[in-house]
């Protein structure tokens, strides 16, 4: 299995994409960073910050489950993966490679993303990247690489696979928060208020957006209207449930698209 | 002889000495004579006095002062032309207490770890300046008040430092007070103005208090040049304006504050010439009247710059670091008008639980939106002469190298573009 992960490492950062992602990824970093000069010394969750989170939030999630499910849908479809299935390999084996090659290319384009935004830090002299931003975008890139999988095991070919996740990114990052909103206009407060954090747990990128209040400290930004839920998973215990939700988002995934896989193993 | 007659002289002087010192400190007061200056010893007193004539107290250098009494170290009361200078309170339920009293002078108290500082009661001409206060830690409901004002006229707080307690400075039906270069940090309220008239509050510093200066059913008041900073918490805000009628606010840096101002039924007030920088939302209006002005502010970097429940304000000639209009005529105003409504910020302001949603990227894009719909809004937020250029100087930051996150920058760098290599290498 270390050697297949090898392999598709390889493949991964041989790929035009990937290093146009990269390209993409170091350019924006790059610039924000620069831009940042400019911000106000002011701490807390300020307008540039919010727009660095957004970033994040909006290009981590897009590049991975686009580029993560186009090569388990291209695996499909060229029939490498019929080959693969000749070789002593389980079906949990090649996917769970699959995730782990995503992960770890993914992982390298931050580090030379990051890499980049510290070294100009340490030429302007202006620190300014958080250590949230960091863990944040490694839950990011963890858990939308296993929703990416999963995608590319629905998806019949390549454009197909292109299509689910960007359905899956606008409703991750636009059409679930829209329907709430929308909601808020015809229930009561506290009615919204309970959906608002049922919906939280079941949508990865909000998911990943409170976990960035709650590791920085900001979670009076969301209002006093989730006091208690905030409150909740600012503790111990918070923490722990945080990590293990955040586990589950990985390990659901990859196990749904082990059964997809295994139901339609016969026909690929 | 005369080495008995020293002997006898120094053993009377020790004696009248040791005497002196074992007095009660309000023996000690009334020992003093109307008028006289009474220098306290340095040591500690246990205890409470009463002080009913003109006198001036001045501490010593290791001077302490403090009681297990419910009542004030020290009561001024039905008196006049009292000062108390240089004195230190340690561990007290309350330090001093002015009622019924004239020309007032409390100069360089310091207080350490009190339930509350001082409280004036009915009084006129007072003066606390210089004093220094440190509450208790804990929460906000086991604590008292630093410097507390009742009923009374002409009070001056000035150069004052209190921190730790429920309300730093509260003044209730006060009539012509000025209140300047005070600090207040970690209390519930920085300033509290309840039932006042005539207020100036000039040159304070407030900082992670719950909220900076809270006005309530307040009228005639100035507030300039105050520094406003990280009032971050569940409800925070800059100013609370509730309740109050001719305001003016002028000259203030607002910065990293939940809401710099947050007003409801607020009337005939003058926002101008502040800075509102980084504060989630900028200005916030309820109930508002329609003679409230808003003009010549700088907002940079709000994530919201004014919002409002629908009541309209006047809005004019302030800078918005999110004005894309553009200034042909190079008349230093824009070409188009700047509109401040975002629906989001109304919903906000109706429904709390919408404050989750705040600055996610599907409101960001809404806002975008937003802009493009709200250029017919004819009324509500809207600025039709926004400025060009801000009026204060925002680049006050040197930039130097960073050594560490150079070093790391260059390490994550170069590490990445190692196993890059290595990756894509055949073989």
């Amino acid at each position: 299995m270390g050697l297949f992960i090898q392999m598709e490492w390889k493949q991964m950062l041989r790929s035009r994409w990937m290093q146009l992602v990269a390209l993409l990824f170091v350019v924006i970093f790059a610039a924000i960073s620069l831009i940042q000069q400019m911000a106000l010394p002011v701490d807390g969750f300020t307008r540039q910050m919010a727009s660095f989170l957004n970033l994040l939030l909006f290009l981590l999630p897009l590049f991975t489950l686009t580029i993560g499910s186009m090569s388990v849908a291209s695996d499909i479809e060229s029939g490498w993966y019929a080959l693969l299935k000749t070789y002593p390999m389980s079906i949990f084996g090649y996917l769970w490679s699959k995730y782990v090659a995503i992960v770890a290319s993914f992982l390298l384009i931050l580090l030379l993303a990051f890499g980049i935004v510290l070294t100009i830090s340490g030429i302007t002299g202006q620190m300014q990247l958080p250590v949230v931003f960091i863990v944040l975008s490694l839950f990011m890139v963890v858990i939308f690489s296993a929703l990416a999988v999963c995608c590319g095991v629905l998806a019949k070919n390549r454009l197909h696979a292109l299509s689910l996740s960007l359905v899956v990114w606008a409703l991750c990052l636009l059409l679930f928060s829209y329907v709430l909103m929308a909601l808020g206009t015809v229930v009561s407060g506290t009615m919204l208020k309970y959906v608002t954090i049922v919906m939280i747990h079941l949508n990865p990128a909000e998911w990943l957006r409170f976990g960035y209040f709650m590791f920085s400290g900001q979670t009076t930004v969301l209002g006093p209207a989730y006091y208690g839920f905030t409150e909740f998973y600012s503790s111990f215990f918070g923490y722990f449930l945080f990590v293990v939700l955040s586990g589950l988002w990985v390990v659901l995934p990859l196990s749904i698209a082990n059964w997809i896989l295994s139901k339609k193993g016969r026909d690929v | 002889m005369k080495i008995r007659f020293l002997f006898v002289f120094f053993l009377s002087l020790i004696s009248f000495t040791s005497i002196a010192h074992a007095d009660t400190l309000q023996q000690q007061i009334d020992k003093t004579p109307a008028g006289g200056t009474l220098t306290l010893f340095d040591r500690d007193y246990m205890e409470t006095a009463v002080i009913k004539k003109p006198i001036t107290i001045v501490g010593g250098e290791k001077t302490v002062l403090m009681s297990d009494s419910e009542k004030p170290v020290l009561t001024i009361e039905n008196t006049q032309q009292v000062t108390l200078k240089g004195l230190r309170f340690l561990q007290s339920t309350s330090a001093v207490a002015v009622k019924k009293s004239k020309k007032i002078t409390l100069d360089q108290l310091e207080m350490v770890q009190m339930f509350s500082g001082v409280q004036v009661y009915d009084s006129e001409q007072v003066m606390i300046k210089g004093l220094t206060l440190r509450g208790l830690d804990g929460q906000y409901a086991s604590k008292g008040y630093g410097l507390a004002v009742y009923r009374s006229e002409q009070v001056t707080l000035q150069n004052n430092n209190v921190t730790l307690v429920q309300d730093a400075y509260y003044l209730e039906k006060t009539k012509d007070v000025i209140v300047k270069n005070n600090v207040a940090t970690e209390s519930r309220y920085g300033l509290h103005f309840m039932y006042a008239d005539g207020i100036k509050a000039e040159n304070n510093t407030l900082q992670r208090n719950v909220t900076g200066i809270m006005l309530m059913l307040a009228k005639n008041a100035t507030l300039r040049h105050n520094t406003i900073s990280i009032q971050w918490d569940w409800n925070s805000s800059g100013f609370t304006l509730y309740n109050a009628e001719n305001i003016v606010a002028e000259h203030n840096i607002f910065s990293g504050n939940r809401t710099a101002i947050l007003s409801q039924t607020l009337k005939n007030a003058t926002i101008r010439k502040n800075v509102f920088s980084s504060n989630q939302t900028a200005i916030e209006f309820t109930a508002s009247d329609e003679d409230n002005v808003v003009t010549d502010n700088d907002f940079v970097g709000n994530i919201l710059n004014i919002r409002s429940d629908g009541s309209d304000s006047k809005i004019h000639h302030n800078y918005y670091d999110d004005y894309d209009g553009t200034d042909l005529d190079e008349d230093g105003m824009g070409d188009t008008k700047y509109v401040a409504l975002q629906s989001f910020g109304q919903w906000m302001v109706r429904e709390p639980a919408y404050q989750y949603f705040i600055e996610s990227p599907s409101v960001v894009l809404l806002n975008r939106m937003d802009q493009q719909t709200n250029k017919v809004e004819q009324n509500q937020l809207v600025d039709d002469t926004p400025v060009i250029k801000p009026t204060s100087n925002f680049s006050e930051r040197q930039n130097t190298i960073h050594i560490v996150s150079l070093l790391f920058g260059l390490l994550m760098l170069g590490g990445a573009i190692y196993l890059w290599r290595k990756g894509v290498r055949i073989g």
